[in-house]
């Protein structure tokens, strides 16, 4: 199984320091690449996580639900692309929903199996979570100074205007925050 | 550095030698005068600091209009800067010392990765806490975005 992810996990820029036994380690976590049909959940929010997933074929839509039956888009990821990989750091239910917006494919970076990679003190498994934190730096960074306006903008909800600006801009950090 | 100062640091302890040794060798001792800069907003970075002594204040710039705004107390054990050691990006962040002398151990953003990349049980167990707790922050963040826009309307 772990040599058919090789060729695929080598051709990614994020792996790209990763070196082939390395590699190997990262790919011995992976199970069979896993198809979506087209409007298919890959998960939703309040799913507990199972682990990293890397899009081999397709287009996924990362989506934020709005109460019951209204969602909206922030992003569409393509092939290479990972999501719903800050559980290998530290595991949470989903916050997002991900559907495919086509037919796709994906590969799982298993969870648990990672954790035990990583707890043999596998180099490679810290060298994806080094790799996954830099993104979330990039993330972290895209909100750090509009965010603390949440908290100390005293003035705002006052009028309903401001009420719709604060939520515009929410909506662009958001989108911000999930294309990186 | 002399790490017996660094003992009571959760992150240094159970170390082996071998590994003291190089920690040792790759962690920088600073010294600050109350009230001094230890790095500013904006600024390029390469490292972290390890508070060994003294109390830091952070602040961050406001927008626009906004006022300057501490964000955080830190004291002895605590860390300062870890976005920096792990992309190299500008500070988030203004950092100074409070009222006394304050005492630091460096760690570059360089020597963290080869010491990373070669195995190192202090690199693997520094980069679980950075990583847990900069991805608690990040889904603060997001939780908070998310409130505002599932905010009636």
């Amino acid at each position: 199984m772990a040599s058919e992810h090789l060729q695929f996990l080598r051709s990614l820029p994020r792996f790209k320091r990763f070196i082939d036994a390395e590699l190997d380690a990262i790919a011995s976590c992976i199970g069979p690449a896993k198809p979506i049909a087209s409007g298919e959940h890959l998960f939703d929010r309040g799913d507990p996580s199972d682990g990293a997933y890397i899009i081999k074929d397709g287009l996924l839509n990362v989506v934020i639900p709005l109460g019951e039956t209204r969602s909206r888009r922030v992003a569409r990821l393509g092939p290479g692309l990972m999501v719903g990989e800050l559980c290998l750091i530290e595991s949470e239910a989903r916050s997002l929903r991900v559907i495919a917006a086509e037919p796709s494919e994906v590969l799982c970076i298993n969870k648990e199996k990672f954790a035990a990679l990583k707890a043999s003190g596998d180099v490679s498994a810290y060298k994806l979570i080094h790799n996954i934190t830099l993104t979330v730096c990039d993330r972290l960074r895209s909100t750090n100074l509009q965010i603390q306006d949440f908290g100390t903008d005293k003035s705002a909800g006052t009028t309903e205007d401001k009420v719709e600006q604060k939520k515009k801009n929410a909506w662009g950090q958001l989108v911000a925050l999930f294309t990186r | 550095m002399d790490l017996s100062r660094l003992a009571s640091i959760p992150l240094f302890a159970d170390l082996n030698e071998k590994q003291s040794q190089v920690l040792a060798s790759i962690l920088n001792e600073k010294s600050a005068d109350p009230g001094s800069v230890i790095f500013k907003q904006g600024e390029r970075a390469f490292s972290c600091f390890f508070i060994i002594s003294g109390q830091l204040h952070v602040t961050v710039k406001g927008e626009a209009n906004q006022p300057t705004r501490k964000v955080a107390t830190l004291g002895p054990g605590e860390m300062v800067g870890e976005l920096a050691l792990v992309d190299g990006g500008l500070r988030s962040a203004t950092c100074k010392a409070g009222d006394e002398q304050v005492t630091l151990a460096e760690l570059k953003r360089d020597d963290f990765e080869y010491i990373l990349n070669a195995g190192n049980s202090f690199a693997f167990r520094l980069l679980d806490t950075i990583s847990v707790g900069l991805v608690t922050r990040l889904r603060d963040t997001s939780r908070k975005l998310m409130m505002v826009v599932n905010a009636e309307g």
